[in-house]
This record gives structure tokens, C-alpha cells and sequence, in this order.
């Protein structure tokens, strides 16, 4: 099975473009806030968030490349669920992480330690350090916002799990660089808890990122019914696949699973067609994402 | 709540920064040490004892302390116990010899070197301490050791 339908290789390859321009811009996000980390909390949390971005973006271009590859013997159904199985082991790398810094926030905090923000010297003038931090953050909520608005339509029309959560992740990007700014600037006023307290709300984000990529994949990999795309609610176009299937088949089990981008339909029962109906003819919903039915299945009852 | 747009809180976040460009007292200390040498004419200074270093240290302390509008109370001691009154706010400073990577890293914060050369991050050199987070003290006190560094470049 090719990965995407003809119609939708301009847009993969579009998203493909759009993850190597992510981990361009994102390295280069990290690297200036290496920089400039200092001894902020708050820069600490986002700059490991910014170098957490740089996951999703991996993945898709990973599972690209998996999904093309043909079945094997050993894997006789393809590679399609690669992507939710490598969205898993990150999201809870994502969440243990945002678990450890808010740990090491809060610690902060309860230690009341005074976050010692001093001066810098660049091309040859002192000035606060802060001010640099600020500019680091400012800038490194920029190209995600823009790539991550970019990547949305194409998620959706790609019907990509891990292509969309990472646009929604990047486009609440900016908050994470507020919360930076708000945490120096408060410490810039005199409050030494502000540094803290930012590096624990980006600290929160980021688990939450964890919590919702692991959602996503484990719908996927525990054959359940295909999901909303960003969400947890059953799809509506599988709904009305599903009542179309039941229709059709009085008194049979119509269970439906998602691999991949695909929906699999399988219907069990007593009484099986002896002319199994086209596709076409089963899906009612979307005609855009009328591709995603991969195949129905039918299986007979035992009693 | 309404969800700020992206674009406004750039251009919220931009307009703040302006108004504390603006500002002197940024950044500020959280707890007052500028203010108080200030206000008190008193800069409470720790000098490192050591052999033979302690006069240039007086005196790098004597013009910080009038650069600040105030006189340099002096009282000598180990480093060990200077930074912990440090630490407690019962001294304002301490000047003494401490390397870049120093191990006392964890309890005070450390001016640059008022000599013109770099040294290596591991050996001691004439520095200044303050509290840890006194942002405002550590930048004023930053700026008179680089004048001093340009003093005796000049000289």
C-alpha cells in the first residue's frame, strides 16, 4: 500500500519539506539559546523544550520513510503504525521530562534560591544578561508559530497523527517564550520567583505535550476506533462507516481500527455477502478522506 | 478567558520591554543591597585574608564603595566564613581571590577580573562576591571592575 494516495503526494511532500525546515529552524533556536541559558530556571525549561520540538519532526520523516517500505514476511501488514509506536516512546520521554523539571522548578522555588542573571559582555559592550535571554526567547518563538500554522492544513488533509500534533504543539510555542520573557523580566523587577515559577508552567507544557501525543498514539496501537484528528472523540466519518457497515449486515460486529492513516473495517458474522460491496459505496462521510478506507474484512462467527 | 493571539502578546511583550528600557533601577535586586549601601553610606566588606594581596583589594574596594556614595567598612576572614555572612546579608561584598569555576560557585556570584588578561577558568584571581540574585549590585559592581580594567590598560 503506497503511503498516501495519488492526489496527496504534493501535500506529503509538502509536509516533508516543512519537518527538514522544522529541524533547521529548531536547531538553530537551540543552539542560541545554549548560548544564553545562564543560571535562568525558566531558560532552562524552554531551551529543553525547544530541543524536545525537534522529536516530532524526526518522527514524521522516520515514518515516511518506514511507510513506504513494502511488507515483509516478517511483517506482513507494513511498517503504516511505525509512526504511532515511535509517538509513544517520545511522548513519554516528553512526559518525564516535563515531570523532572518541574521537580527541579519547584525545588527552586521551596530552596528560594535567587536566580543570578549578571552582565554579558557582546562584541565588546556590557550589558544585562537578561535583556539577551529575552531576545533569544523572542526569537525562538517565531519560525515554530509560522511553520506551525503551515503545517496544520497539510496534517489534515495528510490525515497525519503525528504531523498535526506537532503543529499544535508548535503553534502554543509562543506561550512557552512568554512565560520565558514574563519569568526574566520578573526577576529584571526584583522577583527572584518569577525565574522559577516560569520554568514550572513550561514545565507543565511540556508533560501536557507528553500526555497528548501519548493519547493520540495509544488509540492507534491498541485498536481502537479511529479518532478526531487532535482529539479523543470517535471520528465522525468512521461513525458513519460504521452504521453503514451495520446496515448492511444485520445482527454482525462491525469493528473498525485505524493503522496507520488508514481505517480497516472488519464485520463478523453469521451471515457473510457472497459479493462483498465496494468500498466507494460504504463510506458516506467526507468524500475528501473517502481514501482512507484501506479494506473490510469479514469474517465468520463462531458460535 | 479570551485567548491572547500570538501577535498580540509579541506586540504586549515589546511595548513592557520598552517601558523597562526606560527604567534605571532594571534589573533590580531582589534584596536591596545597591539601595542599602546607598541609602546607609556603608558598604559592609569582606576582605579575603591572604598574604601580600589584601592592600590592592582595599583599595579596588575603597573606589567601588565611592563610586556607590558610600566608605567601605572592612573586616577580614576566611572565605568560608565571609561568604556565609554573605549569604546571610551581614556583608554587602567580599573581594578576594577566587577562579572562574570556583567551588564556592554554589553560594555567591563573582564579578570578572579587574586585571586586563583572561586567566584560565580554574585559577584564582582577584574578584568580587555578592549575593547570589543581587542583580543590580553584581552589574554596578561588574562596571567598576571593567573601568578598573580600563585604567590600567590606559596606564
Amino acid at each position: 500500500m503506497k503511503p498516501v494516495p495519488d492526489h496527496l503526494q504534493s501535500d506529503l511532500k509538502h509536509a516533508i519539506r516543512l519537518e527538514w525546515w522544522t529541524l533547521a529552524w529548531q536547531t538553530s533556536i537551540v543552539v542560541v539559546m545554549y548560548f544564553v541559558l545562564g543560571s535562568s530556571q525558566a531558560m532552562k525549561s524552554a531551551w529543553m523544550e525547544d530541543l524536545l520540538g525537534l522529536v516530532p519532526a524526526g518522527i514524521f520523516l522516520l515514518s515516511v520513510h518506514f511507510e513506504r517500505q513494502p511488507p515483509t514476511p516478517k511483517f506482513p501488514f507494513g511498517f503504516l503504525r511505525v509512526n504511532s509506536l515511535a509517538f509513544l516512546a517520545s511522548a513519554s520521554v516528553l512526559v518525564f521530562m516535563g515531570a523532572y523539571l518541574l521537580y527541579d522548578s519547584v525545588s527552586k522555588l521551596i530552596a528560594m534560591e535567587h536566580p543570578t542573571l549578571g552582565p554579558i559582555t557582546l562584541f565588546g559592550e556590557t550589558i544585562w544578561i537578561g535583556w539577551v535571554m529575552m531576545a533569544a526567547l523572542a526569537y525562538s518563538v517565531i519560525p515554530p508559530v509560522i511553520i506551525g500554522r503551515l503545517k496544520q492544513p497539510v496534517s489534515k488533509r495528510l490525515r497525519d497523527k503525528v504531523l498535526h500534533t506537532d503543529a499544535l504543539m508548535q503553534k502554543a510555542d509562543w506561550m512557552t517564550g512568554l512565560a520565558g520573557i514574563l519569568g526574566v523580566s520578573g526577576v529584571g523587577f526584583g522577583f527572584w520567583w518569577a525565574d522559577s515559577v516560569a520554568a514550572a508552567l513550561i514545565a507543565l507544557d511540556i508533560a501536557h505535550d507528553g500526555l497528548r501525543a501519548a493519547r493520540v498514539a495509544i488509540a492507534e496501537l491498541s485498536d481502537g476506533m479511529p479518532r478526531e484528528l487532535g482529539g479523543t472523540k470517535i471520528d465522525k466519518d468512521a461513525k458513519a462507516l460504521k452504521s453503514v457497515l451495520e446496515k448492511r449486515h444485520p445482527g454482525s460486529e462491525v469493528r473498525l481500527r485505524e493503522t496507520g492513516r488508514f481505517i480497516a473495517a472488519q464485520v463478523t458474522g453469521p451471515h457473510l455477502p457472497d459479493e462483498p460491496a465496494p468500498l466507494e459505496d460504504l463510506w458516506t462521510g467526507d468524500p475528501a478522506y473517502s481514501w482512507r478506507l484501506a479494506n473490510v474484512s469479514y469474517a465468520p462467527k463462531r458460535d | 478567558m479570551k485567548r491572547l493571539k500570538p501577535i498580540h502578546s509579541v506586540l504586549l511583550a515589546s511595548g513592557c520591554l520598552l517601558l523597562l528600557a526606560g527604567c534605571d533601577d532594571f534589573p533590580a535586586d531582589p534584596e536591596g543591597t545597591m539601595k542599602q549601601v546607598q541609602t546607609s553610606g556603608v558598604m559592609r566588606t569582606g576582605i579575603v585574608s591572604g598574604p601580600g594581596v589584601e592592600a590592592e583589594e582595599r583599595r579596588l574596594a575603597a573606589r567601588a564603595a565611592d563610586a556607590a556614595g558610600a566608605r567601605p567598612q572592612f573586616e577580614e576572614g576566611s572565605s568560608e566564613v565571609l561568604l556565609r555572612r554573605l549569604e546571610k546579608g551581614e556583608l554587602d561584598v567580599v573581594f578576594g581571590q577566587f577562579a572562574k569555576a570556583s567551588p564556592m560557585k554554589e553560594k555567591a556570584a563573582f564579578t570578572a577580573s579587574p586585571e586586563a588578561k583572561s586567566p584560565p577558568s580554574d585559577e584564582p584571581v582577584m574578584r568580587a562576591a555578592v549575593a547570589l540574585g543581587e542583580n543590580r549590585w553584581l552589574m554596578f559592581l561588574s562596571a567598576q571592575m571593567k573601568k578598573e580594567r580600563a585604567d590600567e590598560a590606559g596606564s
